[in-house]
């Protein structure tokens, strides 16, 4: 017996792009023969999902990755499956038999998927600057996300790209919905009805009712204000008027609920879409599964979390952000830059250490050392969480360096990613004989 | 196939059949200053229940009538954990002078207690937002306003394990509000930032090389021509050797360019 | 090799050891009006550079003799409190060693300031002479290693320590002599550098600074003492290392570095900024392993672990064995690693010699030389040490005793520390030096022992992209050499 559903992932993350092929599967791998290298992009088995039946129409692994086609990105379009937590106490894939088995079929499993674009209702703190779209699904075609909003003209729309929940078959019985994001487009603003104007560059629709809404000539005014402000395109008017400028993002919530007799069953997940990963053999230092992950676990850590891997990701991540940015430029603007703010100018680190070669080959040193089981020692050089305001010449040379946080200061890890390494530090220097770290 | 149902990072990190890796939340930048995928911050706003929060300092946004004598107000400080800090440096006259105070992020300054007191009463002390918001800041203003707040739990409840799910609860945040104060459009931020923490969405530095002299060559990512390899700095959209904000808006899909092993790929 | 440092020694400290008080009276007694004493045949600008090579020296030493120790603490084995206590002696011990490494470094300095070779060699001084503490040896954690310790940093009296004469004579017994304080080679020093007579302020040239080693470059995170003592970040009871990483362009600054080196071992009391001198870490430590027992939490390490399979490299003195023969390492794989050891110790040792030859030259605007990446590699050799040293802790140090003492790591001196005089030359040297790890990299990997493999493959990889930057360095100066345009 089926006792309920979950919908995983939980949050699941689509990328723009206007290519008509979604992209392909992969992996992102550590090649153990060339630790210190590039994740190895590995194709990978992929779902192709036959548009107008719904239906898997085949799986495959690529033979090659491309993330373009044609000279346009491909999306990237999740799938998320349904999984029922049943009596043996597990979670498993919810399947045409699971269903069977209470008496129920595909068909009797419905979505329902809102999602919406905020940015100008954040700023203008007018709801009716809100664009939604929703989609109500209990068939396999695709349905379209259509963004509406009270002060769009007549008529217009902004495409949010579309789902499908894909019909499961006896070769792939799972159940599961895919999200196909919008082009990563820009769409425009206008006081006098489309056409009716000069035909405005970089957009591809004007859909904004300038003439009603508040968005277009909006200025960041208020107390509450984005941090940082002034983010919306303004053009190079020195007034900050917002151009009215808008995208296809979006983010929202994917509901999957099933009749199993007297009861009914329902599943929530949540999906964003926003742009692509341009280096997709990069992972970022600190990412949203690191906050999920201090927020239910908190920021204390236990025997047996700590691990070499696990530190050996954080450092490895940082060297994949380092490697992609220009040290030394870095070291002059950037954080350097911001810290004007507070008075203190001048470079962060000392000029002969930011050698990119150089910053390259440190990292790379560290993650051999740590390739030995021997214990991390580095902890004094990592900012802790509550440092991230000390701007001597020590407090911004800790690690992360050159890097912002989310308060706009200097990036500090999560407490939780920081612990994991102390506990290391404070463990054995050495594994034991046997090499086992204990 | 199958899951501990408790074992909620396994779930938030499955990879769905078919999908890439960049799917997944790891993969998405969450030093959000303010981000690329998400703003994630905005999962804070609405963490204690009868007020709202600015997702990226202390300012009570909006409350319940209650407590509407908190509107306006700041929090600065929640079950004991300060969310200001100094901000410390060099001055002519001092090595180490206090030079302001700044509201650190949520999400470290509210770990300490999030999970344990998920649920429960923490209290909450509160002070009035600099009169001028230029002026610098103190990180222990005087406190005006104190009330006991429960923590809204962060992760969606399960009856049937009587436990948190994976799932970011539908009450802590509304559909477009985890991207709500992103730039509009989003091409904004490959331009204007000038800090390059997000460098597995969008690199700066690429298809270096090792010269004779000791440091490298390479090439500025959002450079219009990429020979000879020179880096411009700093970062900016008006410099005609860079792409501008137009030319991202107008054909971002054939500029921009995928970086793999620090080199072009396609 | 002894006598031409000792001769000079002699005349002005005695040869023999004295009672600590005559001593370090006789070390400042000039009649009124007379000219300071100086050893014979020495300049006393000269005679500064002696004492500061000889404190070059002293100071390497000690950082290694500290690194030995600290790396045979933490035997597995131990109840969860004890290990815990063990482990913040070996982080103590560590930090002392990181805070000799800073002293080495400000040593350098001033030898830079003075324009006088510099000395990265740990062998050319005699073990016998007052100045010196012990005579140099690798041994594991004991109460007589740690006494001996103790002594080396004490001050000329001693505060109020109950088991001072305890302590003199465990340590006395490990050393086969009374051990000598460093400090009187500092005081000695300061008075020597501190005396217009001997040395003239042109001697000190600020013009040398762009060549010497800052704070800004190898402190690395660590404190530089600005905000007084704080507490380590992964061991909150444990103060925090403190680099005296100082640089000097006159006189007063020189002397300013010697009095802050020499009050970093030896203080005695507890300065106001709660910070504790080497002498009292190591007065602690030893109360601590007192109190857990002699030996407690210590692997069982051969000592002075050797891959000469005929004895030590440097031949010894005549006269009497000494106490602690080398240990040759017959074990197949720890003499490997042993090896592997070896290489990267030079290999540090090179790195650290070499940025000394460039400057930081604020001038060549856009323009880095490689020195950011020589001061990094000098730490990425540090990581290296400690990590082949985790692999010699565990393997067996004689083939024939599988189950016996220990092998550790051998520290020992490659064949010459000169540097070639042009930039090909040592850039040549750091490729030598490379592929004779590669060589030994490549044998590790044939025994097919899981045990490190990881860490090999890594370090393979690492030198490899070092190497390909080092041919286009090398290929780079030949090309300006000849007037060519750099390719």
């Amino acid at each position: 017996m089926i006792a309920e559903l979950r919908i995983l992932p939980p949050l699941a993350i689509a990328r723009f792009g206007a290519a008509p092929t979604p992209m392909d599967n992969y992996e992102a791998v550590v090649d153990p023969a060339r630790p210190l290298g590039y994740r190895a992009l590995r194709p990978a088995e992929t779902l192709e999902v036959d548009a107008a039946t719904g239906e898997i129409a085949r799986t495959f692994v690529p033979d090659r990755l491309s993330f373009t086609q044609d000279g346009l990105v491909r999306p990237v379009a999740p799938f998320l499956e349904v999984w029922a937590l049943t009596d043996a106490g597990q979670l498993e894939p919810l399947t045409i038999e699971l269903l069977r088995g209470e008496g129920a079929t595909p068909d009797d499993v419905r979505w329902s998927v809102a999602v919406a674009n905020r940015k100008a209702e954040r700023r203008t703190h007018d709801p009716r600057d809100r664009i939604a779209a929703a989609a109500e699904v209990a068939d396999h075609a695709r349905h379209p996300l259509r963004g509406t909003c009270e002060h769009f003209w007549r008529g217009k729309s902004i495409p949010f790209g579309h789902v499908q929940y894909v019909k499961p078959t006896a070769a792939h019985p799972e159940i599961r919905l895919r999200f196909t994001p919008g082009a990563g487009h820009v769409y425009g603003a206008s006081r006098v009805a489309p056409p009716g104007g000069p035909r405005i560059p970089n957009v591809v629709d004007v859909v904004y009712d300038g003439s009603r809404g508040g968005w277009l000539g909006h200025v960041d005014s208020t107390n509450d204000i984005t941090v940082p402000g002034g983010i919306y395109y303004g053009g190079a008017d020195p007034s900050g008027e917002s151009r009215g400028y808008l995208d296809d993002g979006c983010d929202g919530i994917v509901r999957a609920s099933v009749r199993l007799g007297a009861r009914t069953l329902t599943a929530v997940g949540r999906i964003g879409a926003g742009p692509p990963t341009y280096a997709p053999d990069a992972v970022p230092i600190r990412s949203v599964d690191d906050e999920l992950e201090q927020a239910l676990l908190g920021p204390e850590v236990q025997p047996g979390d700590a691990t070499i891997e696990r530190v050996e990701e954080i450092v490895r991540r940082a060297f994949e952000t380092v490697r992609l940015m220009n040290a030394a430029a870095m070291n002059r603007g950037g954080m350097a830059g911001h810290d004007r703010a507070y008075g203190r100018t001048g470079p962060i680190m000392a000029r002969s250490l930011v050698d990119d070669v150089a910053v390259e080959n440190l990292h790379q040193s560290v993650l051999v050392a740590l390739r030995s089981g021997s214990a991390p020692w580095f902890a004094d050089v990592l900012r802790d969480y509550d440092e991230v305001g000390d701007l001597t010449d020590r407090g911004r040379r800790k690690m992360p360096a050159m890097m912002r946080g989310a308060d706009g200061l200097h990036l500090a890890l999560t407490r939780r990613q920081a612990n994991l390494i102390r506990a290391l530090v404070r463990g054995p220097v050495f594994p034991d004989a046997d090499g086992e770290q204990p | 196939m199958s899951i501990e149902p408790a074992n909620l990072t396994a779930q938030m990190q499955h990879r769905a059949a078919g999908n890439p890796p960049s799917t997944l939340p790891a993969a998405a930048i969450s030093n959000c200053f303010p981000g690329l995928e998400f703003d994630f911050r905005n999962i804070w706003r609405r963490i204690f229940e009868g007020i709202e929060l600015h997702e990226a300092h202390g300012l009570v946004t909006a409350t319940t009538n209650a407590l509407s004598r908190l509107r306006g107000l700041e929090l600065v400080e929640a079950a004991g954990e300060r969310t200001l800090v100094e901000v410390r440096g060099p001055t002519p006259t001092d090595p180490d002078a206090v030079l302001d105070a700044s509201f650190i992020e949520w999400s470290n300054a509210l770990a300490g207690f999030l999970r344990t007191s998920a649920g429960q009463a923490v209290t909450c002390r509160f002070a009035r937002p600099p009169a001028n918001p230029n002026a610098r800041r103190d990180a222990t203003p005087p406190i005006v306003a104190t009330a006991e707040l429960v923590v809204r739990p962060l992760f969606a409840h399960s009856d049937v394990t009587d436990g948190p799910t994976g799932l970011i609860d539908e009450a802590i945040a509304q559909p477009g509000e985890l991207t709500q104060s992103l730039c509009s459009p989003w091409q904004n931020d490959y331009r204007e930032c000038g800090c390059y923490y997000w460098a597995a969405s969008r690199p700066d530095y690429v298809n270096r090389e090792s010269t004779p002299q000791g440091p490298s060559i390479g090439n500025d990512w959002m450079a219009r021509s990429y020979d000879p390899k020179v880096y411009h700095e700093p970062d900016s959209g008006g410099d005609p050797e860079q792409f501008s904000y137009e030319d991202l808006f107008d054909d971002w899909q054939g500029l921009l360019r995928f970086i793999v092993g620090g080199q072009d790929s396609e | 090799m002894r006598s031409r440092i000792s001769r000079h020694l002699g005349l002005v400290l005695g040869s023999a050891p004295q009672d600590d008080a005559a001593l370090d009276e006789s070390l400042t007694i000039t009649a009124p009006g007379e000219a300071p004493l100086l050893p014979s045949e020495l300049s006393g600008r000269d005679y500064a550079i002696f004492l500061l090579r000889l404190a070059a020296e002293v100071e390497h030493a000690l950082m290694v003799q500290y690194l030995f120790t600290a790396y045979s603490l933490g035997a597995p084995g131990l109840a969860a409190g004890q290990q815990a206590e063990v482990r913040a002696w070996q982080e103590t011990i560590l930090g002392i060693a990181k805070e000799e490494m800073a002293h080495l470094i400000t040593v350098e300095n001033l030898l830079t300031l003075l324009s006088a070779p510099l000395n990265f060699n740990r062998e050319e001084f005699p073990h016998d002479t007052v100045l010196y503490p012990f005579e140099f040896k690798l041994e594991r954690a004991s109460l007589r290693a740690l006494a001996a310790f103790v002594c080396a940093e004490s001050p000329a009296r001693w505060p109020n320590v109950p088991e001072e004469q305890e302590i003199k004579e465990l340590a006395r017994q490990d050393a086969g002599a009374p051990v000598n304080r460093v400090g009187r080679l500092y005081a000695e020093l300061a008075r020597v550098v501190g005396d217009r007579t001997l040395l003239a302020d042109g001697d000190f040239d600020a013009d040398t600074v762009a060549f010497q080693a800052t704070w800004d470059e190898w402190g690395r995170g660590y404190r530089e003492g600005e905000r007084g003592a704080e507490p380590m970040s992964g061991f909150p009871e444990l103060l925090a290392p403190e680099l005296l990483i100082l640089h000097a362009r006159s006189r007063a600054e020189a002397l300013a570095a010697i009095t802050e080196v020499g009050e970093q071992g030896e203080g005695a009391d507890l300065p106001a900024d709660g910070d504790q001198s080497h002498f009292l870490r190591f007065l602690a430590i030893y109360r601590g392993m007192k109190r857990l027992g002699d030996g407690v939490g210590v692997r069982p390490l051969a000592p002075n672990p050797t891959t000469d399979l005929d004895g030590p490299d440097v031949p010894r003195p005549q006269g009497p064995a000494p106490e602690f023969p080398a240990t040759a390492i017959t074990h197949g794989e720890a003499r490997l690693w042993a090896h592997l050891f070896n290489v990267r110790y030079r290999k540090l040792l090179v790195n650290l010699s070499h940025a000394f030859e460039l400057a930081d030259d604020p001038g060549e605007a856009g323009r880095l030389t490689p020195r950011g990446a020589l001061i990094h590699r000098t730490f990425s050799e540090m990581y290296n040490l400690r990590a082949i040293a985790g692999r010699l802790v565990a393997l067996p140090v004689d083939a024939a005793d599988p189950g016996g003492p220990r092998a550790g790591p051998p520290f020992q001196i490659p064949h010459t520390l000169m540097l070639p005089p042009d930039e090909v030359g040592r850039w040549r040297l750091h490729r030598d030096v490379l592929d004779a790890a590669a060589a030994i990299v490549l044998q590790l990997r044939a025994t097919g022992s899981p045990d490190g493999a990881d860490y090999l493959a890594a370090l393979a990889q690492m030198d490899a992209i070092e190497r390909g930057q080092l041919e286009l360095l090398i290929a780079g100066r030949v090309a300006a050499r000849r007037g060519a345009p750099t390719p």
